[in-house]
């Protein structure tokens, strides 16, 4: 009987605390900081806005083309962003590719913590006083600027949401429709504006400044610019969304946006910005990428954690750049090893030695070389490119290892250039001539040619047809830029890097402030406009020790060198040109080709080709051919992409989204 | 005491499992609407390669902002599907190599639906197709023609598009065009590169273009190709109009 009535207390007891579920506890969580503790002093606000620039879209080491940022709501594996860079898509470097470049970006969890700053944080202003109350307000503004330029350089048109939503609205205030592509860039501006005139004129390594909001203003605009500038020459077929301006603008609106970058760059220049060089010019340049230079050419610079004794997986306070670009070898990568290769279509554009000549007949053929050092070691080449690439001869600092590539041996060359290059990986001639190997990592194949024996047929770094795409090198050459001349035994595998990554530096500034100034020349028919874009080209250029370049006053069309669909005079080609050399694997030239509209017919099946070293037995001498690399990776662009479709998740939440024309 | 809490216990298990185990009771979707792609300026159908072009649908009685479906529109011009969701549709032939149709709206899809043709006008006709092989070597030659140089669209004068190039088709199997060929021949070497308004092309104004056009393949002894030009412009997705399809033994083991 007494065991029934404990059963019974104990079922009432159960079902009793079922009912008291109901009950709301309303209590403050324990352990995070609410609004008042984090406002009211500068530790706090920095803790505040530190969360918010950890999530910057920066394409920065760690992006990866299809994925998306490295960034707290993605996934792992971060060590193949830099094989899998937006590099490959633009043709700068060959590597992996899975997709065109299209990773959904729609942070607007993000913009509203920085909306609620905005909001609340002129409500502090006693105790910061008014000055750091801007201070602080410029730089929200700032860092919602970055936000949305992530957004309106992919989608277009997007929602505009500058204040914060209240989650009990009724839904049909929450779905807020797409602003126009115009108002948007307008509004970054509006964000950037304030910021160059609000933000601190100084901070530290890691931290914005209002110059770092100036830079992003010639970026930004200069992105607005081309879009008003060429989108009419792509012909989509209007509909909703073109014909409501959510995608696309016209060429009369670009003069304006061209102008606000010039402006920026103007403030910049005031702000006693300048080019880092030195007396050895390649030392210089990488020097660029390796040094601190707060206050001197970095207007803003990502930094990564310190190394670690072992490595962390999977942090984004880490990157992995050394592994990935160095070859396997004794104090170069100890993980995976050179898995994104230099590609021949940006090797050479950089100055150097002529690489073919003319016979006696007139047909093109490839230059002997003694050496093949004496490519990198002659005057002819630019220190940059000594800076920016390893060549073959060329010895890595930190690990003093000599870079040996070879991509095999001739038994004799007698044809011509034309003979020995081909849209596939060989033809007839290159059968007949050509010796290449199959020899493993870590090895070189010697052989008898020709009845000469001890002919080496590779290099210790590359290039052989076995062992992959990473470890040794396909095209031959290694990226140098960024590598870390001063890293220790171990401090080169996988999340192991942490050198800083310069998000905006003044060379780009002074880039962006050329290709405004022809654009709006030719705009106007302005030629002193055009001729001022080539004072800082040539700032440029002489800091990379290459030769100034001389406007030509009657320039060709050279755009259908690229089936371009509209004609490009060579001086604005070569003003991208620059681009391409100053900025190389700073993760920009898939966005400007992007930008200028060029990207698909450049990239219709397009392959990568390398800076190939041969030895010519019967010569004793040594050539370079551009074969393509070995893994025969083709690639292609579906100009759909210059404006991406709108998420389709985020139409589910929002019926108000038009979604983009063309596709 | 034990039977109650025991059977309270089971019963709760049970009411669990069972609210597992729906059902989805559903139908497959079993509309169908099929119909013809046809060229306006010719009547008959739109000269094509399979799945080129295709008819994007949109099911407006579902949702105010759908998303776009399509169907593929086959090698000879025609369309089908018989897996829609019955409802009301808006309709229109989406981005091929012809002047932008008109959508046409609240097409009724069911069990039994009526075929919804659609006319539309080729930006370009290719014309004078020939090929003729001399042992393994195929010279193909055509000219184009374009049957409107200019259209309203929108309230606008829009001129045709800037014509791009003329390319060789030649496959193995019975379809030929930019969705099956032989890869080898999509280089630069076998294709003539336009890039220049039409009227650089049709300099006399006739509607046909002054040159004829010749490209020069090698082939293989013993293969029997299929083999069409196609010549594309400036639009949204440069896809190829084409001539018709020409087969081509080549003698030999």
């Amino acid at each position: 009987m007494r065991k029934n009535n404990i059963c019974r207390l104990l079922v009432v007891v159960i079902l009793g605390f079922m009912a008291l579920s109901c009950h709301e506890l309303d209590l403050e969580p324990k352990g995070i900081f609410d609004e008042g503790t984090l406002f009211n002093s500068d530790y706090g606000i920095r803790t505040y806005l530190g969360a918010i620039y950890n999530e910057l879209p920066i394409e920065d080491f760690n992006y990866y083309h299809n994925r998306g940022y490295a960034s707290g709501n993605n996934i792992s594996n971060y060590w193949e962003g830099q094989k899998n860079s937006p590099a490959v898509l633009g043709g700068e470097a060959t590597g992996r590719r899975d997709g065109d470049g299209t990773p959904e970006y729609w942070p607007y969890e993000r913009i509203r913590r920085i909306n609620n700053f905005i909001e609340a944080i002129p409500q502090y202003v006693e105790i910061h006083g008014e000055e750091l109350t801007n201070q602080y307000l410029g730089e929200a503004h700032f860092l919602r600027a970055f936000y949305y330029f992530g957004m309106v350089k992919r989608y277009g048109g997007v929602p505009i949401i500058k204040e914060v939503q209240d989650p009990a609205a009724p839904l049909e205030e929450l779905w807020t429709p797409r602003s126009t592509e115009y108002d948007s860039w307008k509004f970054i501006y509006e964000d950037l504006k304030f910021a160059m005139a609000n933000m601190a004129e100084e901070s530290v390594t890691g931290r914005a400044n209002r110059y770092s909001a100036a830079a992003l203003m010639t970026r930004a605009m200069l992105y607005a610019g081309s879009t008003a500038n060429y989108f009419e020459t792509l012909n989509i077929t209007p509909g909703p969304a073109i014909n409501g301006g959510l995608m696309g603008m016209k060429r009369s609106q670009a003069a304006e946006f061209y102008e606000y970058v010039i402006e920026a760059a103007e403030l910049i220049e005031r702000g006693g910005y300048r080019l880092h060089d030195g007396v050895n010019k390649e030392v210089a340049f990488t020097e660029v990428f390796t040094e601190d230079l707060n206050g001197i050419e970095d207007l803003f610079v990502k930094l990564f954690g310190p190394y670690g004794s072992s490595s962390i997986y999977n942090s984004r306070l880490h990157h992995s750049w050394d592994s990935m670009v160095l070859p396997l070898g004794t104090g170069l990568a100890s993980d995976v090893g050179s898995a994104l290769h230099p590609a021949w279509d940006l090797i050479k554009l950089y100055q150097m030695p002529a690489l073919a000549e003319e016979n006696e007949q007139g047909e093109l053929v490839p230059v002997r070389f003694d050496s093949m050092n004496d490519l990198w070691q002659s005057e002819e080449m630019e220190p940059r490119a000594r800076g920016t690439f390893f060549f073959s001869g060329m010895t890595e600092p930190a690990s003093g290892e000599v870079m040996d590539l070879q991509a095999g041996v001739y038994r004799s060359f007698p044809g011509t250039l034309a003979d020995a290059t081909a849209d596939a990986q060989t033809n007839d001639y290159m059968e007949r001539y050509r010796i290449r190997t199959h020899i493993g990592k870590g090895a070189i194949d010697i052989q008898t040619v020709g009845g000469i024996p001890g002919v080496k047929i590779n290099g210790l770094y590359g290039m052989s047809l076995s062992g992959g795409d990473e470890g040794r090198s396909l095209t031959g050459a290694f990226i140098r830029k960024y590598v870390n001349p001063k890293a220790i035994a171990g401090e080169r595998g996988l999340y192991r890097s942490s050198t800083p990554f310069k998000v905006f530096r003044y060379a780009e500034v002074l880039l962006n402030r050329a290709e405004a100034l022809y654009e709006l020349g030719l705009l106007k028919g302005d030629e002193s406009l055009k001729a001022e874009a080539f004072v800082y080209i040539n700032q440029v250029r002489e800091r990379a020790g290459a030769r100034p370049y001389t406007m030509v006053s009657a320039p060709v069309d050279v755009g259908k060198e690229i089936n371009a669909i509209y004609p490009i005079d060579e001086n604005l080609q070569f003003i991208r040109d620059e681009r391409a050399r100053e900025l190389a694997f700073e993760n920009h030239r898939f966005f400007d080709l992007r930008r200028w509209r060029v990207l698909h017919t450049k990239m219709e099946n397009f392959y990568a080709r390398g800076l190939m070293g041969y030895y010519v037995v019967d010569e004793g001498k040594y050539i370079f051919l551009n074969d393509r690399e070995k893994e025969n990776r083709g690639l292609n662009y579906n100009r759909a992409n210059y404006h991406q479709q709108i998420p389709g998740g985020q139409i589910n939440r929002n019926p108000n989204l038009i979604r983009n024309d063309g596709h | 005491m034990k039977k109650f809490v025991y059977s309270l216990v089971g019963a709760v298990s049970v009411l669990c499992m069972v609210s597992c185990m729906e059902i989805d009771n559903f139908d497959a979707p079993d509309a169908r609407i099929s119909g013809r792609l046809i060229d306006k300026t010719t009547g008959e159908n739109f000269i094509t390669d399979h799945g080129d072009t295709h008819i994007r649908l949109w099911e407006m009685s579902y949702s105010s902002n759908p998303a776009p479906q399509g169907i593929p529109v086959r090698f000879d011009g025609t369309y089908n599907n018989e897996k829609l969701f019955a409802g009301t549709y808006d309709m229109l032939p989406f981005n091929g190599p012809y002047w932008p149709a008109d959508t046409i709206r609240g097409v009724r899809i069911g069990k039994k639906t009526a075929p919804q043709d659609f006319e539309v006008i080729p930006y370009l006709h290719i014309i004078d197709f020939e090929a003729v092989l001399e042992s393994t070597t195929l010279t193909l030659s055509c000219r184009l023609s374009a049957p409107f140089t200019e259209m309203i669209i929108n309230e606008e004068l829009v001129p045709l598009p800037n014509v791009l190039e003329v390319r060789p088709f030649l496959s193995l199997t019975m379809y030929c065009g930019a969705a099956n060929y032989i890869g080898e021949y999509w280089t630069n070497e076998y294709r003539v590169n336009l890039r220049v308004p039409w009227e650089r092309i049709d300099a006399d104004g006739d509607g046909l273009s002054d040159k004829t056009y010749t490209i020069t393949v090698p082939v293989k002894e013993g293969y029997t190709y299929n083999v069409r030009m196609g010549a594309n412009v400036n639009y949204t997705d440069q896809k190829f109009n084409y001539s018709e399809v020409k087969r081509i033994k080549v003698p030999g083991n």
